[in-house]
């Protein structure tokens, strides 16, 4: 029940800008220039992509690196929704703004005043937290015993406000922090920068550290409590109140870490943050809403199956790399068919429980 | 300890209770009994800020009032609860929901001390103590609950229905629990439908219908009420 409102959030969240940037021009003219222009990209690319030569272990290889690395930041993309959904109930939607806010924040200090890396980075969490608890008070606390539907819609709202104040604030262009990023030659064909490197690195020690936050701390086992029954967690003395801020606060500092670690990576536009929203929801529903590990696997499956499908030829045939965001969700619809709540989703059984 | 009186309250439509008094004291096994939906939880849920209360309703633990104190804050009173279908936490081992029972504990070694004690009174617990708990049986799972609501030493136990869905060796067991509990310091006030036995441990009994007091009384004495035995505990009256 749960999956599916927020599936049907996130359908209306992409109707939502579909219809908004064709307003633009008159639809019909638009939507046919669109068919045409998209046929023959489609021919065009797929005379390119016939390829009888054997697979090149090498491209295999490439592709197999940059699954992994554009996985791991899409798994802590997910862990900070999936977190914040099995504490709230609801989906984020403006999970991809925090991330955002999370760069530009950083951004701001580190290439903008010229501060050093880590005060860059402390301020820049700084004011992420700031502007977290600020909308926590003024959106999602007032609404915190309506209906989960009700802070969903409100997260898509959130979403387009923050996404034009960052355009007002920082204007509508892209960004890159290129400082120092050494490249790592590894074959001659094969190369990783070091910003992918720390994408990597970071992503799995912030898994581990918030596996172990889950399972070892005090905190940790009472955001678990409350996640599973809030009600029972409320009556033994847990504060709500106080973990669902904290929740908050942990979802927007793995967001916005995925942020930074990004922008060093690749070019970040205060548009961008509803591809994260719209990866990191993916992964969430392709592992399980509100399962952590699934949230991680689902993360890297998603990364993967991107980057490894379109390197292996289908009978000869390779699929172009501008469909990489298309076979995402065919795996998505594919996974879901055969598992519809998530690799590591709960059963119906268990869910029905609740 | 416990004074209730004059409790309306509902969930925002219409009232279910109305004028309900009650009255625990120190060490007592006090029990409810009624119909379904005679709104015998609606009164506990009270207890613990879960209903809405109307004015003019009073809840007394002591010399504190509890009406208006958020739920999360009643516990630390030296009340706990066991709501109406076990609520547990299902993805957690039994060993984290005795943990989360001592929540608002601080001293670990006194924390530790009562796990033991815990464990000792339900020694089936400790062998499932690594266990995430949707995985034990209806009979453990009501264990874990009840072990739960222990961690905190309580003054006053609030039960739900314990022996609901168990066999009745295993509702003879928990009832033998509760005497012990009462034993170590702990008066329970608790909801019933398998009235004969819970009445046979009670010092009080109360019968609810259609969210009115019906009438009260020493348990041994509403056993041989007529009108319960009819209506609650299965005998035909004048036999
Ligand atoms: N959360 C709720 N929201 C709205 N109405 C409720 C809620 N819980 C209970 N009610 C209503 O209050 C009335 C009394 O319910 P309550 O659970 O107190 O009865 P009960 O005596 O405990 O019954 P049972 O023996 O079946 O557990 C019922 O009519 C029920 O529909
Ligand atoms: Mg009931």
């Amino acid at each position: 029940m749960a999956t599916a409102k927020a599936g049907a959030g996130g359908a209306f969240y992409l109707l939502y800008k579909l219809a908004s940037a064709q307003n633009q021009q008159s639809r019909i003219l638009s939507l046919a220039a669109r068919s045409a222009r998209g046929l023959a990209e489609f021919t065009t690319s797929i005379l390119i992509c016939y390829n009888p030569q054997e697979m090149q272990l090498e491209l295999f290889l490439k592709f197999v690196l940059n699954g992994f690395i554009q996985g791991s930041l899409y798994a802590l993309l997910a862990l900070g929704l999936s977190l914040l959904y099995g504490v709230l109930r609801f989906a984020n939607l403006a999970h991809g703004e925090y991330a955002l806010m999370g760069s530009f924040a950083f951004y701001t200090f580190y290439v903008l005043l010229g501060w050093p890396l880590l005060p860059s980075l402390a301020a820049g969490f700084g004011i992420l937290f700031i502007v977290t608890l600020l909308i926590e008070r003024l959106t999602f606390t007032p609404v915190r015993d309506a209906p989960p539907l009700i802070p969903l819609v409100i997260s898509i709202a959130l979403g387009i406000f923050l996404k034009n104040l960052l355009l007002l604030i920082f204007e509508p262009r892209s960004r890159l922090i290129t400082a120092n990023s050494s490249i790592l030659q590894i074959t001659d064909f094969i190369s990783i920068t070091s910003a992918q490197i720390n994408i990597a690195v970071v992503a799995i020690l912030l898994m581990i550290a918030l596996t172990l936050f889950l399972k070892r701390t005090k905190l940790g086992k009472a955001i678990r409590a409350v996640a599973d029954d809030r009600e029972a967690a409320a009556i033994l003395g847990i504060p709500i109140k106080r973990i669902v801020t904290i929740t908050f606060l942990i979802s927007a500092f793995l967001a916005g870490t995925a942020g930074i670690l990004a922008a060093f990576d690749q070019n970040l536009h205060p548009n961008a943050g509803t591809a994260f929203t719209v990866k990191a929801f993916a992964a969430v529903i392709l592992g399980g809403i509100g399962s952590i590990p699934g949230a991680v696997a689902g993360g890297y499956i998603l990364g993967f199956a991107e980057n490894i499908l379109i390197s292996i030829p289908f009978w000869g045939w390779y699929i172009p790399s501008n469909y990489k965001d298309a076979l995402a969700y065919i795996i998505l619809i594919l996974v879901l068919y055969i598992r519809p709540n998530g690799i590591f989703g709960k059963s119906a059984e268990e869910i029905a429980r609740k | 300890m416990l004074t209730i009186k004059n409790l309306s309250a509902g969930y925002g439509g219409p009232i279910i209770i109305h004028d309900v008094a009650l009255e625990v004291g120190e060490g007592q096994i006090v029990t409810i009994i009624g119909p379904n939906g005679a709104g015998k939880s609606t009164v506990l849920r009270s207890i613990f800020g879960l209903t809405q209360i109307e004015k003019g309703s009073s809840i007394f633990f002591h010399q504190n009032n509890l009406i208006g104190l958020p739920t999360s804050e009643t516990a630390e009173r030296g009340i706990c609860y066991v709501p109406q279908g076990r609520s547990i936490f299902p993805t957690m081992s039994v060993e984290e929901n005795l943990e989360m029972g001592a929540y608002i504990r601080k001293n670990k070694e006194e924390i530790r001390e009562n796990m033991e004690y815990v464990y000792e009174k339900f020694p089936r617990l400790y062998e499932r103590r690594h266990q995430k708990t949707k995985t034990l049986s209806g009979g453990e799972q009501q264990m874990v609950a009840f072990g739960r609501a222990l961690m905190l030493k309580p003054e006053l136990l609030l039960l739900d229905e314990p022996s609901i869905g168990l066999a009745p060796k295993v509702v003879a067991d928990i009832f033998e629990k509760l005497l012990e509990i009462r034993k170590d310091g702990t008066a329970i006030l608790m909801v019933e439908q398998n009235a004969h036995m819970a009445l046979e441990i009670s010092d009080v009994g109360y019968v609810l219908e259609l969210g009115r007091n019906k009438l009260h009384g020493p348990g041994k004495e509403l056993l041989q009420d007529d009108r319960i035995a009819e209506a609650y505990l299965g005998k035909i009256s004048g036999k």
